[in-house]
């Protein structure tokens, strides 16, 4: 049976890129005979995915299983749509538009069109989110609650473990004997990064000032970096806060081993991926309550609830130099990691593909 | 530090005292303000959020096409040229008719019909996409349309402010 995926971009990184991938290889291990497509992609993926317009001499073809990946708008979804065989549609969860209004008008424009497209999404024969937060936005955009379901991400426990640490960067990092908070991800308006360089401002003035925030991840909107570094300068936090953009394999490894805390401010999250990372290297979490983040935790890791300034940063502090709170709290974390581990969310896809008539359990 | 009786600090993990900790937290966190932590500037925590620089419009009507994005589907999922199948009504000798007049239009069809046929249904899929990018366009264009229609109204309202102090001044 031919099963073919179908997302916007595949780019080295990317959450959504690999987990089509992850899928991708599981479903070769079952014996599908599968392709993947996409609008973007990266050079050197350029072997394993094709562009999306190959998708159209399958269109008709019944017999076979499309998966559509969705988390931002493109003219692809004409394609799913259109599709006559089998579909199972992925929801990987759009920004609200509205966190983007007034920084980017291109990408405030893609979420809401991509948010809109939604009910017209609803004649499959699945739906699933990678939370359940997701699933949840499914059924509030119409998709009928029987015929949805969850599938977490696969983790990429394994690829950071094959991975050298770049042993350099680690070194560096460790070199300065400052205690390092970091926080990962796409520097976004919904990912409130002015709320993490805040926190992280009481601590390093009113706690400890031999400390360092790195924020990394890549810079999309231009206009709300340059909002962040004149708050980086306005509260003459200068070289405390370092954001060297994105790093992969064994850079980010370095930065998650060099790092003390793991601070997440985010407003929005369908799945936060670097929890879930954070987790993996022993890392405490200390995340404000909000979308999907105590979701992904469990009771794992320490939440805030609002931004009381004064108490996250000792709450910061506590974990840092507390090392009983500490350990039980790492430790926690590692338990919740097993929830999500591989060998689970392949059941979890078998379990689907079961319910699609596709794979027997 | 509390607003609403609430604590900020929330720990679930049932090995652990969560609000103990979060008291403490608390108290920790007074203490630190009592002693004096005058390096902290709070006046610039004050928690608004950062200021974009653009000027941004909440109507939705524009991107609304009713049907265009169904009509669109449908155009790209008749792209593809079906054959007819063929069916008959005659008793008794009806399937053989019905076979005969397949394998006559498979061998007639085979080498000419078809290969124009695939091109057909490639030209119309093209063509579908072609026309589905750019509706996409035409939508991302309505909302843009929107957003500056927005801002001249806004810029209007100014410059008729500024002329009407010109004119008391």
């Amino acid at each position: 049976m031919r099963v073919h995926q179908i997302c916007v971009a595949a780019t080295p990184g990317d959450a959504v890129g690999n987990q089509v991938l992850e899928i991708d290889a599981r479903l070769r291990a079952w014996g599908f005979e599968t392709y993947i497509y996409a609008q973007h992609i990266a050079p050197e993926l350029a072997s394993r995915v094709r562009p999306d317009c190959d998708y159209l001499p399958h269109l008709h073809a019944e017999e076979d299983l499309l998966i559509y990946h969705y988390g931002l708008y493109t003219p692809s979804v004409r394609y799913f749509q259109a599709a006559r065989g089998r579909r199972l549609f992925v929801y990987h969860n759009i920004t609200p538009a509205s966190y983007f209004r007034g920084w980017s008008r291109e990408l405030e424009l893609l979420c809401d069109i991509g948010r809109r497209t939604l009910p017209s999404l609803t004649g499959c024969d699945l739906a699933i989110g990678d939370s359940e937060y997701n699933r949840q936005e499914l059924v509030a955009a119409g998709f009928p609650g029987e015929k949805t379901d969850v599938l977490p991400l696969f983790s990429q426990q394994s690829l950071f473990e094959a991975v050298p640490v770049d042993q350099a960067l680690l070194g560096r990092l460790q070199a300065e004997g400052t205690v390092n908070f970091l926080a990962v991800g796409r520097v976004a308006p919904n990912k409130a990064i002015e709320d993490v360089i805040r926190i992280f401002y009481v601590y390093h003035r009113a706690i400890n000032p031999r400390s360092r925030l790195y924020l990394v991840g890549p810079h999309h909107v231009p206009a709300y970096s340059t909002a962040l570094e004149a708050l980086v300068a306005n509260l003459g936090l200068g070289d405390a806060v370092r954001s060297p953009g994105q790093a992969l394999g064994g850079t980010l490894k370095a930065y998650y081993q060099a790092a003390d805390l793991y601070l997440c401010a985010s407003l929005h999250e369908g799945l936060c991926v670097p929890l879930v990372e954070s987790m993996h290297f022993g890392l405490p979490i200390l995340a404000r309550k909000a979308a999907a983040v105590p979701e992904t935790l469990g009771d794992a890791g320490v939440l805030f609830t609002r931004l009381g300034y004064a108490e996250v940063a000792e709450m910061a502090h506590l974990l840092l130099t507390d090392e009983a709170l500490r350990s039980q709290v790492v430790a926690k974390q590692r338990e919740r990691l097993q929830d999500l581990a591989p060998s689970r969310v392949e059941a979890r896809l078998r379990h689907i593909l079961a319910r699609l008539g596709v794979l027997s359990v | 530090m509390t607003e609403n009786g609430s604590p900020v600090i929330e720990i679930r993990d049932p090995a652990l005292d969560g609000p103990a900790i979060a008291r403490s937290v608390q108290e920790q966190a007074i203490r630190r303000g009592a002693q004096g932590a005058q390096s902290v500037d709070w006046a610039a925590l004050i928690p608004e959020p950062l200021q974009p620089g653009i000027a941004a419009s909440d109507s939705d009507a524009a991107t609304d096409f009713p049907g265009l994005r169904e009509s669109l589907a449908e155009l790209i999922g008749r792209s593809k040229l079906d054959e007819p199948d063929f069916q008959s009504a005659v008793p008794l000798f009806g399937p053989l008719i019905v076979a005969m007049r397949r394998v006559w239009n498979w061998m007639s069809t085979k080498w000419y019909v078809r290969p124009m046929m695939a091109q057909q249904s490639d030209l119309n899929a093209r063509s579908a996409r072609a026309i589905s990018d750019l509706a996409q366009w035409h939508e991302l264009d309505a909302r843009r349309l929107d957003q500056l229609e927005t801002r001249l109204a806004d810029l209007e309202a100014r410059l008729a402010q500024i002329e009407k102090a010109e004119e008391i001044s």
